[in-house]
């Protein structure tokens, strides 16, 4: 039900306890109306009713007068028929007049037919006999005159009074008929007479139609001949709804004869209707005026917004999100819904937006997502809780041969894992899911897997598991090693080769070594042994026999031990310097101050009698061979100590600092002799002098020994100098204390 | 027995042998210096076998053994002589041209007495072997007579 037709409904509704009140008024009016046309029934037809009996009772007192006739009771009959016929010229409203014998054979009568009629079986006849007074008859027509009539009867006594006769009269039924007639009836009414048969007597109108006949079956006029007097609404005869009204005429207590009034409903109700029709009128008038006032109202103030936010609501439905009411601020519910619902509307227009943003920034990701993952070297697969496939890189197209579209949904085992192991990757998956103890996932681990061609190959792969609301995904990162394996493969045969190189190389070394030592150790004694011989031999030649030798013989055997000598310190230099680069290195912490002092203890000999100003700074703790480092000390000091002989005033400084690479830096700078840059390179090489031995002694060792000891622990030397301005010699150390504490 | 016990020298090199005993005689010992070239020879000695079945009983004061000989060298001897319940108590110098600190490790593990790397200086040399035979010879009482005689 539209909401238009609701609306009328609600105006109409107001009109229905009026029109309730109108019917129900209407009502009251028709029994008003028809208690007064009842009233004016029962007048009119106690009125005709009187009327009738006055002509009845005047019909009485003419049969009274006629039956004390003497002649009544006498035998001239004929004279009779002629006083009757005589009679109705006077009495024009009789139609005949006779007298009956008790058997009812007529007698006499106006018409003179004695002795051919016989009235026994007629009402007025009985009744007359019956009561032995007045009587009236039933409806008759014929009996000597065609003209429908009344008959009465009343009983002829002789001077004993005994009945002898009975006098007789037809009433004719005109003059009933004119009294009816005469009756003020309302137009439409009716009125009529009936006797105790039923048979119509009079009638208005339409008498003509109606008189005569018998409606005894009828049961209008059977109700009425029961009640003998009343009202009530009935049907007619003629088919016409009337108020009846009605009652008897009576003959000594007896009903005869019965009057009926009817008039028409119409006429009843004529009043009340018209009220009617008119409250109706006047409710059907306001009731539309205010359908169309009410019509006007909702048209521009409930259906137009209503139609508006209708449309507009079917247009945002439809997608449209720009669409308005455009209904603005007004007072009212509707305005107010409109605006709301264009509130609303905004608001979902910018969500929309805000969403398609973010649809657009979705979109992006995801395609940056798939354009990396395409463009990933390692085949990306991701699959769900079921270990279905739900993402397929191009890498993983490429390596497994099978096409994303093909692979999308599939099982990931079927796919991609050599049936042997299918088994426990679903265990696996299972395991996980119901325990999230992780075995293999979070880690790479290399498996074997399965391409398309049904070859198997190994993959390196790494499974994260994400876990994606209440369920969990899994991404994989798979990689062809192949290539790998086989490198590897051949590596590792490398390996066993050059292990195998390496054990016989070492073999080879220590061959070398040995021999090396062995030489060593031929050097140092065999090759001392001669050096020895020689030199005390001449030692014993000079002692014993100095005084036979000359003066160049004595110089010459001089040359002989010095030079013996010599070649001995050579030897056992040379021997140090070859078992610096062979003996262990047993690093532990060392002070440098303790170590240099110590050093400059030992050399006490060799300073006597010079003057040196000693400059040291602070020397740091470091982690070396102790007997090598000071080695080293040894070496340049006594370096130091024997270039600065020829300076009156010799300084040497001893400075430690850290320098760029973290190292200890370690310099001994002396004012002697100094070198050429030029030669500076060859300051640490073996038997490399730059001085003659006249005036530095030396064998040309102890910086080679330096450069040896300091590569060992992983630093390394060099020098500055320049001729007659000193020199300055550098070594590094690693920090080892830092970075191995 | 009165008499001063002999020194035992052990070297092979007839230089050596030389240089040796004018270093000894520059110290001025009175002791008998008895000469064995090799390692068998110091051992026969020692234990009076062979060619000195005949001596006189008695142990050298000191012997100074060369290491490095042909047959049984110096380590050789020193071994024996340090696992043998009498002779251990007998010095032994141990007398090289080497520096080898393998040479001097071992020497010491088997219980040398000394160990002099033999300069190239004379003069060195018999300063060496003159405080050396001065210390086992005189000055450092050497074990009573009668063990292992």
């Amino acid at each position: 039900m539209g909401l238009r037709a609701r609306l009328f409904l609600l105006v109409l509704l107001p009109v229905i306890p009026a029109l309730l009140l109108a019917l129900f008024t209407n009502v009251e009016e028709r029994r008003l109306g028809a208690s007064t046309v009842e009233k004016d029934a029962m007048r009119i037809v106690q009125l005709a009713a009187a009327s009738q009996l006055g002509v009845i009772e005047a019909t009485r007192q003419h049969l009274v007068g006629l039956s004390r006739l003497p002649q009544a009771r006498g035998n001239d009959l004929a004279a009779f028929d002629t006083f009757f016929a005589g009679m109705l010229k006077i009495y024009a409203d009789y139609n005949d007049f006779g007298l009956i014998e008790t058997n009812g054979n007529l007698v006499s009568s106006s018409f003179g037919r004695n002795g051919q009629t016989n009235h026994a079986d007629r009402a007025h006849f009985q009744r007359a006999l019956k009561t032995q007074d007045f009587a009236i008859g039933d409806y008759q027509a014929g009996d000597g005159t065609a003209k429908p009539s009344l008959p009465f009867g009343h009983p002829v006594f002789d001077q004993n009074g005994r009945m002898v006769r009975v006098l007789y009269a037809a009433l004719d039924l005109g003059v009933l008929n004119n009294v009816v007639a005469k009756a003020s009836l309302p137009e439409g009414g009716v009125i009529r007479i009936f006797d105790r048969k039923g048979h119509i007597l009079a009638c208005y109108p339409e008498p003509e139609k109606w008189v005569g006949k018998s409606f005894s079956d009828s049961p209008v006029v059977a109700a009425i001949l029961k009640k003998k007097e009343g009202a009530s609404e009935i049907r007619g005869l003629d088919g016409v709804a009337r108020l009846y009204a009605f009652t008897s005429i009576r003959n000594r207590q007896d009903p005869v004869l019965f009057v009926t009034v009817g008039i028409p409903a119409s006429v009843a109700f004529a009043e009340s209707k018209h009220i009617l029709v008119r409250n109706l009128a006047v409710l059907i008038v306001i009731a539309l005026l205010t359908l169309i006032a009410a019509r006007i109202y909702a048209t521009s103030y409930i259906l137009q917004p209503v139609k508006t936010l209708s449309e507009t609501t079917r247009q945002v439905a439809a997608g449209n999100l720009s669409a308005r009411t455009g209904i603005g601020h007004a007072p009212g519910e509707l305005n107010q819904l409109a605006q709301a619902f264009d509130e609303m509307t905004e608001s979902l227009r910018r969500q929309r937006m805000e969403n398609e943003r973010s649809a657009t920034a979705l979109r992006e990701s995801e395609e940056r997502v798939r354009v990396v993952l395409d463009t990933a070297l390692d085949a990306v697969i991701i699959i769900d809780d079921k270990g279905l496939i739900t993402s397929w890189n191009r890498e993983a197209e490429k390596i497994f041969g099978w096409a994303r579209e093909e692979s999308i949904g599939q099982n990931l085992a079927s796919v991609i894992i050599p049936p042997r192991y299918r088994e426990a990757h679903e265990r696996g998956l299972k395991h996980f899911l119901a325990t999230q103890e992780e075995a293999v996932l979070n880690k790479r681990i290399e498996i074997t897997a399965l391409r398309r061609d049904g070859r198997e190959f190994p993959v390196e792969l790494a499974i994260t598991p994400n876990r994606l609301g209440d369920r969990f995904i899994f991404s994989a990162f798979l990689r062809d090693i192949t290539e790998r394996k086989q490198a590897e493969e051949e590596i590792r045969k490398l390996n066993a080769t050059l292990e195998q190189r390496v054990q016989e190389r070492t073999a080879m070394l220590e061959e070398v070594n040995k021999e090396l030592e062995a030489f060593s150790y031929s050097v140092s004694h065999d090759l001392r042994a001669p050096l020895r011989h020689i030199n005390g031999f001449a030692d014993m030649l000079r002692q014993d026999s100095a005084s036979s030798l000359s003066e160049p013989g004595q110089r010459h055997l001089g040359v002989i031990s010095a030079a013996a000598k010599q070649m001995g310190t050579l030897i056992d230099d040379l021997l140090v310097f070859s078992r610096m680069g062979r003996a262990e290195m047993r690093r532990t912490r060392v002070k440098m101050d303790e170590v240099v002092a110590e050093v400059l203890r030992e050399m006490s000999r060799d300073l006597e009698g010079r003057n040196i100003a000693w400059n040291i700074g602070p020397l740091p703790e470091v982690s070396v061979d102790r007997s090598l480092l000071k080695q080293v000390w040894v070496n340049l000091l006594s370096n130091a100590v024997k270039y600065t002989r020829q300076r009156e005033q010799a300084e040497i400084r001893i400075t430690c600092r850290k320098n760029d690479g973290a190292e200890w830096e370690f310099a001994v700078q002396d004012n002697g002799a100094g070198f050429d840059m030029q030669y500076a390179g060859k300051l640490f090489g073996v038997f490399q002098r730059l001085h003659q031995s006249e005036a530095f002694e030396g064998t040309g060792i102890g910086l080679a020994n330096v450069q040896r000891i300091i590569v060992r622990h992983g630093g390394h030397a060099w020098a500055e100098g320049k001729v007659d301005a000193g020199a300055t010699f550098y070594f590094t150390l690693p920090d080892i204390e830092r970075s191995r504490i | 027995m009165t008499s001063l016990r002999p020194i035992l020298l052990v070297e092979d090199n007839l230089n050596d042998i030389e240089l040796t005993l004018a270093a000894f005689k520059q110290s001025n010992l009175a002791n008998e210096i008895v000469i064995t070239r090799h390692g068998g020879e110091a051992l026969d000695y020692l234990y009076r076998r062979a060619a000195f079945q005949d001596r006189i009983a008695g142990h050298p004061i000191v012997v100074f053994l060369d290491l490095k000989m042909p047959k049984v060298d110096g380590l050789e001897v020193l071994r024996q002589m340090k696992s043998d319940e009498f002779l251990k108590v007998v010095p032994v110098v141990m007398l090289t041209s080497s520096r080898e600190e393998a040479d001097l490790v071992k020497s010491y593990q088997l219980g040398v007495n000394a160990y002099v790397v033999k300069p190239v200086g004379f003069q060195q040399f018999a300063d060496a072997i003159r405080q050396l035979g001065m210390f086992w010879a005189v000055v450092n009482e050497s074990p009573p007579n009668g063990i292992g005689d």
